[in-house]
């Protein structure tokens, strides 16, 4: 009786030591992971800081408009081009009757 | 007889009695053991058990560190990136760590040219422990020396300061120094909290307005041939600064590549003789105190002379003049007699709460004080009537337009973005209806006096032409001039104020040999405003519609009777 409570308490004690240092070591990798991509996400937020840069970099006025007068038919906007709402025909559709959109195409 | 083992006896009492002794002390020792065990089991309890709190359940994991790039962003009031840092690598050497100087400077020189090798020879076989080879390499750079493998070269990691935009926003940005200290404009204005601060510092530029800004200034920089200029497009309603420039600027990712000519800041620093567009605030004020109406006049035939000055007239008609007339035509004689009308201190009263006589609060270290005449004698009353005598900056110019414009409130100029639901603080400097006649007359400057060339279709330019001769040592020199054009648009409910100033502008055949501020500043004005109000939100109207016409209406008085005079039929 006495013999097999002892053997028990050593295996206990011996499972019990085991998956502590099973834990230990998961922990420590987990650990190592998380450094990583810890220092990863710096890494990458420190590119994202060089490419807002470089967008803003890219984006000078200067450049877009020649760009723009290079490869683009736009223009500024004159006034004529710009209007109200009030200045367009009334295009409601008959509240009953008439062709809605579901229809086109049918 | 036998004696009784009393001894034993004795003895076995003796032995009972340390027995007893023994198993006292043992029970004693015991007993303190068991207490002593117990409060440690206790304990142990306590602590493990019951008192849970002082460990955290669950471990925090460590966080990402936040990445930080030193010196926090500029950004303008869309979130376009103005200014911003980067990490760089900086090459030193410790010429005691360096084992053949000779090879090192040649190759050194090879991978970096612009390098002298005699220079990086001294450098290298200084003795010192430290010494810096070029900061800021860039990545290539940085490379190439890496390449090069040569012993006692380290690497020092560095901020460096960018400038995305160029020379767009050169003298309000300013720009920070090779160790990250702001050396002029916001960067020196916000140093201690750009240094300190994660959070971007937002100011109220808009960057695509800012380009139109430069280039319409440079364009009328330079088809007249001028020393420079300055341009302002602020919003009325808040005091914000949208764009502000200045002519020449510089690059500042290299300031020091610029002549120092370039870093003055016309536009706050450099004050300015503004001409007849003072007579904007000469016609409000003397409106406000109620010293003429709007259907007064004066007698404009003749020039004035006070001591040694000749007060004249550039567009003159020698003949008595209404109010709008005197505006319209750019009258000194009026303007001078109408100065007179509300007196000297009068005069500096409104001057002072317009925020022309104190330095303005712009948000910039290089801020010019106005030059204020000291005695303020009955002369200074008459040239500062049209601008002379009187020298202001730009910046606090166009403050105290957008004053006059929008129905006499004044809000303090300003580079920074208020925040959302923070409204502009104004106080109260000119009448609403002062307000609405000088809007009046500055759109009868635009459509039938000297600024006609200030007209942008659909946007009801108002605004007022300058022309100052500027001081040369003693006295005016005619021939250097300081031109400019104030427009408010739309006139009917301003929305913002538009300032261009060239400095010494000279005239060309396209403009008849004129330099003035009609014929120079004015169509920048108007190119400015066409491209721009579609990018701040302002719709176009209509012109000729009856709603504009009637808001703006105004009805030009006739000579009084008995007085010499050309009456509105003759003109």
């Amino acid at each position: 009786m006495r013999g097999r409570v002892t053997v028990f308490w050593i295996l206990l004690a011996a499972v019990v030591g085991f998956g502590l240092f099973q834990v230990k070591y998961k922990v420590q990798t987990l650990e190592d992971d998380l450094a990583r991509l810890n220092a990863a996400i710096t890494a990458e937020q420190e590119q994202l800081h060089v490419l807002a840069a470089e967008w803003a970099y890219l984006n000078h006025p200067a450049r877009l408009q020649e760009l723009s007068a290079r490869y683009l038919p736009l223009r500024p906007p004159t006034v004529d081009q710009i209007g109200t709402l009030d200045g367009l025909p009334d295009a409601r559709l008959p509240a009953n009757g008439g062709p809605r959109l579901d229809d086109v195409g049918r | 007889m036998t004696p009784k083992p009393i001894a034993t006896a004795h003895l076995d009492g003796t032995a009972k009695q340390s027995l007893e002794v023994g198993r006292n002390r043992l029970l004693v020792g015991g007993a303190l053991f068991a207490v002593a065990f117990s409060v440690i089991a206790f304990r142990l309890a306590d602590v493990s058990v019951v008192k849970t709190a002082g460990e955290p359940g669950v471990a925090a994991a460590a966080q990402a560190r936040a990445f930080t790039a030193g010196r926090a962003d500029i950004v303008d009031r869309n979130g376009v990136i103005l200014a911003t840092s980067l990490n760089t690598a900086s090459l030193y050497a410790n010429p005691r760590h360096v084992l053949d100087a000779r090879e090192a400077a040649k190759r050194l020189s090879r991978v970096l040219p612009e390098l002298r090798a005699a220079v990086l020879l001294a450098k290298l076989t200084s003795g010192r422990t430290f010494v810096w080879i070029k900061r800021h390499l860039t990545p290539r750079q940085h490379h190439s020396v890496l390449r090069q493998g040569i012993p006692g070269l380290y690497f020092q990691r560095e901020e460096r300061r960018i400038y995305p935009q160029g020379r767009l926003f050169s003298h309000l940005l300013g720009f920070a120094g090779i160790d990250g200290v702001g050396l002029a404009g916001v960067e020196k204005q916000f140093n201690d909290s750009l240094r300190a601060g994660a959070k971007p510092l937002v100011l109220s530029v808009d960057t695509r307005i800012q380009h139109v800004l430069t280039q319409e200034l440079a364009a009328a920089v330079g088809e007249f041939r001028a020393a420079g200029g300055t341009g302002l497009v602020m919003d009325t309603d808040t005091g914000e600064i949208i764009a502000m420039a200045s002519l020449p600027d510089f690059d500042p990712n290299v300031p020091n590549r610029s002549p120092a000519k370039a870093l003055f800041n016309r536009a706050t620093l450099g004050v300015y003789e503004m001409g007849s567009t003072f007579k904007v605030f000469t016609v409000a004020m003397a409106l406000d105190a109620g010293a003429v109406r709007m259907s007064g006049g004066f007698d404009a035939s003749k020039p004035i002379r006070v001591a040694s000055y000749r007060i004249t007239d550039y567009h003159g008609k020698n003949r008595w003049l209404s109010v709008p007339e005197i505006f319209m035509y750019s009258s000194n004689i009026g303007a001078a007699k109408m100065a007179l009308a509300l007196g000297t201190r009068g005069q500096r009263d409104y001057l002072g709460r317009l925020g022309l006589l104190t330095p303005p609060s712009v948000e910039v270290p290089e801020v010019g004080a106005p030059l204020v005449p000291s005695p303020w004698r009955k002369i200074n009353t008459m040239t500062i009537a049209y601008g002379h005598g009187i020298a202001v900056s730009p910046a606090q110019f166009a403050e105290s337009v957008a004053t006059v414009a929008n129905g006499g409130i004044r809000y303090p100029a300003t580079v920074l973005k208020p925040l959302k639901d923070e409204p502009a603080k104004g106080r109260r400097v000119l009448k609403r209806r002062t307000s609405l006649e000088i809007r009046k007359l500055m759109r009868l400057v635009v459509t039938g006096g000297t600024g006609r060339q200030g007209h942008a279709p659909g946007y009801l330019v108002g605004g007022k032409t300058g022309t100052a001769e500027k001081t040369g040592g003693r006295g005016y020199r005619s021939k250097a001039l300081v031109s400019s054009f104030v427009g408010v648009f739309p006139i009917t409910a301003p929305r913002y104020v538009v300032l261009v100033l060239i400095d010494e502008p000279r005239g060309n055949k396209r403009t008849h040999g004129y330099a003035t501020g009609g014929w120079v500043a004015a169509p920048a004005v108007s190119r400015i405003i066409s491209r721009a109000a579609p990018l701040l939100g302002v719709a176009p109207v209509d012109e000729e519609s009856e709603l504009v016409r009637r808001t703006l209406r105004v009805r030009i008085p006739t000579a009084p009777r008995g007085r010499q005079g050309h009456n509105i039929a003759s003109f």
